[in-house]
């Protein structure tokens, strides 16, 4: 029998499976490292995350998960106690029940109908390895707990809790008698005296808690006053170390469940934002009807000239930071994204038997939704590539005089218009000699040939290309890179590699702040208008004929100050017929891309005007030569040029490289 | 602990005996004794009987302590229960208030 789930019971569903194999990474990573000395803080994490696997799966019914979560939980209990201390032995059980855990949750994820293996001999181990402490851990509070965590919490009620009898001082009063507390009011929403309302609370908390108690038991608190929309709850990663800040809200599991599962189609907006939004729509009303008023009876007379002209550039200004608002409401942190990385870096690392410490740094810089979506698979390919190629063996290591733990750094930061992305090892980089005899064998370097670093490291970016002797199943098949900077330059960005021999590689991706708006150059090419991103633009200017000269192969180059440039006309690329009018009648635009500049032809330059990026791929399919499609104030469409993708078409299309004949 | 600054005599200042209980329903009146006392010279609360005081009564001193601030004027606490002192507390808002010169345990 399969049980007819309901849309919001399926992602509830979702958001618990999401949620436990979390759980299952922090046990597992928990428990190998719990019995090595100075990590008694951790059994708290463990404890809490096998609490709230079990919990979770008794509100679906799971009962074999409950069971062993809570058996587990058990034995957990009494080595956050004292009566148990932890051993590898131990840790080895656990690690068995964890295993358990993974396989039943699989199952259950696949057809939630599924019957779960009998684990009852495992159940009987656990069982027996905890001592009889009678219910202590179901309810997660008792036990001389000695682990103290700081909980950083924000308080926000809504503004009438005080008529409905909830009273904050009530709950503020509860949680200090958890531990130790520090409390500051947030006074700045108070209203003068004359004008407040005694019923109403405009005080905001921030509140930090030092206490044994654990953050379900925090939470069952905050509960209480009904204001789950902006309470925060975050775990700092405090006295104890307790981990990564783990941030949630003060709803029911299962609301907190729905939000987890909804997490990357919905998005959460801070109440300012939206006032923020609000007062600039209001604005653009008192514009509007600035400009309304100006369309009575009568002439244009300088006067009013003069206001509509005003009127309009208060408009554009306006319309300009309305955007900007409302892109900064796409953006999500990369955190979200980050966040798998440990449990894969520790998965791999014991497989591929290297010792490696990731660091993450960044994660709170924000990022186009869109642009995050589309970065998880990327960045993974990234990482195990750093792992498997990149990092050498303990052994290896200490014998070149490295430290026996390699290091691979996850950053995320802003720089400029742009948002960077950098994965660092310390591994043994690149080895050129290796790419290079690799690629002769494959044929796409002559024998003769010594190409460039940069060339080399291109290489890496052809398809198919691998360097590996063996294919491991985590990589080696030479299906990484070019899928890596094929889906970065889908994003409008790019990628760029840096490697030391014997100290490591490091890989920048550079990404664009927003997918959805650029600002362009409208240019018009015969009848057609088109769009250039402003961004790629170096400079236009008037073709001299002098400057301009033949190579062999037929094309032609420009020079320009010291600099020869290949000239495209788009006429043939964009497949429209080439232009009857001689070069000096046109314009060349140059533009940069990947290190590389090419001077497009134009008929003529239009106005610059920011223009909101309609996809192609999702409407029609990809065209290497096209960013995409915008539609423009005439109600007509321009298709927006891809600089980069021209440039890749271009070179396809002639085999002598120009960088050569330059 | 003298209560008048080196200006004011003691008969400029306007005493306001707070009620045992501040809760909701009593903090209405409370709002209209304070708004009253925004026009005095100067400002002495006792708080001394003080059993009982919610967030709408800290809410209140709060904003009048405010207020008095940005009129220039002195608001003083003579005399505070330890009820009183620990709802201060507990509510985070002890920066904002003047400390009570005695403090009484109830």
């Amino acid at each position: 029998m399969t049980r007819s789930l309901s849309h919001i019971q399926q992602e509830l569903l979702a958001g618990f499976f999401e949620e436990a194999f979390e759980g299952i990474a922090k046990l597992e990573s928990g428990l190998l490292s719990l019995h090595e000395p100075g990590q008694e803080g951790l059994v708290h994490d463990i404890f809490r995350a096998a609490h709230s696997m079990k919990g979770g799966a008794g509100s679906f019914g799971f009962s074999a998960v409950t069971e062993m979560a809570h058996v587990m939980e058990t034995v957990l209990d009494a080595v956050r106690s004292g009566t148990l201390s932890p051993s590898s032995e131990l840790s080895a059980l656990l690690l068995e029940g964890v295993d358990a855990l993974r396989v039943m949750l699989s199952g259950l994820r696949d057809d939630p109908d599924a019957p779960s293996p009998d684990h009852a001999e495992l159940l009987r181990r656990l069982n027996e390895a905890a001592p009889n402490s009678p219910d202590g851990a179901s309810t997660g509070s008792t036990g001389g707990a000695t682990a103290v965590s700081l909980f950083h919490i924000h308080l926000e009620p809504p503004a009438e809790p005080l008529s409905t009898g909830t009273e904050p001082l009530r709950l503020l009063r509860e949680l200090a008698g958890l531990g130790e507390m520090q409390v500051t009011a947030d006074a700045s929403r108070l209203p003068p005296l004359s004008e407040l309302d005694p019923a109403r609370v405009y005080f905001g908390w921030d509140i930090q808690l030092r206490t044994s108690a654990v953050a379900d038991q925090i939470r069952e608190l905050l509960a209480w006053i009904e204001c789950p929309a902006e309470m925060r709850l975050e775990t700092a990663a405090a006295a104890v170390g307790a981990g990564p800040a783990a941030v949630a809200t003060a709803k029911s599991p299962l609301e907190q469940r729905a939000e987890n599962a909804a997490e990357l189609d919905s998005i959460r907006v801070g109440v300012d934002k939206i006032d923020l939004l609000m007062n600039m729509v209001g604005e653009l009303v008192i514009t509007q009807s600035m400009l309304g008023e100006l369309d009575g009876e009568g002439p244009i007379d300088k006067h009013r000239f003069e206001r509509l002209r005003e009127g309009l550039s208060l408009l554009a200004r306006n319309t300009r930071s309305l955007q900007e608002s409302v892109m900064r409401l796409r953006s999500m942190p990369i955190g979200v994204v980050f966040n798998r990385f440990p449990r894969l870096v520790h998965d791999l690392g014991r497989k591929l038997g290297k010792a490696v410490e990731l660091k993450i740094s960044g994660q709170a810089t924000e990022l186009d939704k869109t642009v995050l979506e589309r970065l998880g698979d990327p960045l993974v390919h990234l990482v195990r590539n750093s792992l498997d190629h990149g990092v050498e063996s303990p052994e290896a290591r200490l014998a070149a005089g490295k430290p026996e733990r390699a290091t691979i750094e996850l950053k995320a930061y802003h720089r400029g218009g742009d948002i960077w992305l950098e994965v660092v090892d310390d591994g043994r980089g690149i080895d050129r000699e290796k790419v290079l005899a690799r690629a002769r064998e494959a044929g796409l370097v002559s024998p003769d040939e010594t190409p460039s670093d940069d060339v080399i490291n291109e290489l890496l970016f052809a398809p198919g290309f691998s360097t590996a002797t063996t294919v491991t199943d985590v990589s080696g098949r030479g299906v990484g890179m070019d899928v890596v900077r094929r889906n970065v330059r889908s994003l409008g960005g790019e990628i760029i590699l840096e490697s030391t021999p014997g100290q490591g590689t490091r890989t920048l991706l550079r990404l664009p702040l927003t997918l959805a708006i650029v600002d362009g150059q409208l240019i018009r090419l015969g009848q057609h208008s088109y769009v250039i991103p402003l961004l790629s633009i170096v400079e236009s200017v008037q073709v001299e004929p002098a400057r301009v000269g033949r190579c062999q192969g037929g094309s032609e180059i420009y020079r320009l100050r010291d600099e020869l440039i290949p000239i495209v006309d788009l006429g043939p690329v964009l497949g429209l017929p080439a232009s009857e009018r001689s070069l000096v009648d046109r314009l060349m635009v140059i533009v940069e891309s990947e290190g590389e500049r090419i001077g497009l032809l134009v008929d003529e330059l239009l106005a610059q005007q920011q223009v909101v990026v309609k996809s192609l791929e999702t409407n029609y399919g990809r065209v290497e030569e096209l960013a995409g499609a915008t539609i423009l104030g005439d109600g007509g469409v321009a298709f927006i040029l891809d600089s980069a993708g021209i440039g890749r078409s271009i070179k396809s299309r002639m085999p002598d490289r120009v960088a050569r004949v330059a | 602990m003298s209560l008048g600054g080196p200006e004011l005599d003691a008969t400029a200042w306007k005493l306001i005996v707070l009620q045992p209980e501040i809760g909701l329903a009593e903090a209405n009146e409370l709002k209209i004794t304070l708004l009253a006392s925004l026009e005095e010279p100067a400002v002495e609360l006792d708080a001394s009987r003080v059993r009982q005081i919610g967030t709408a009564g800290v809410q209140l001193l709060v904003a009048t302590a405010l207020e008095l601030q940005k009129r220039s004027r002195p608001l003083h606490i003579s005399i505070a229960s330890e009820s009183f002192c620990e709802a201060l507390s507990l509510c985070g808002v002890e920066r904002l208030l003047p400390k009570p010169a005695l403090v009484t345990f109830d």
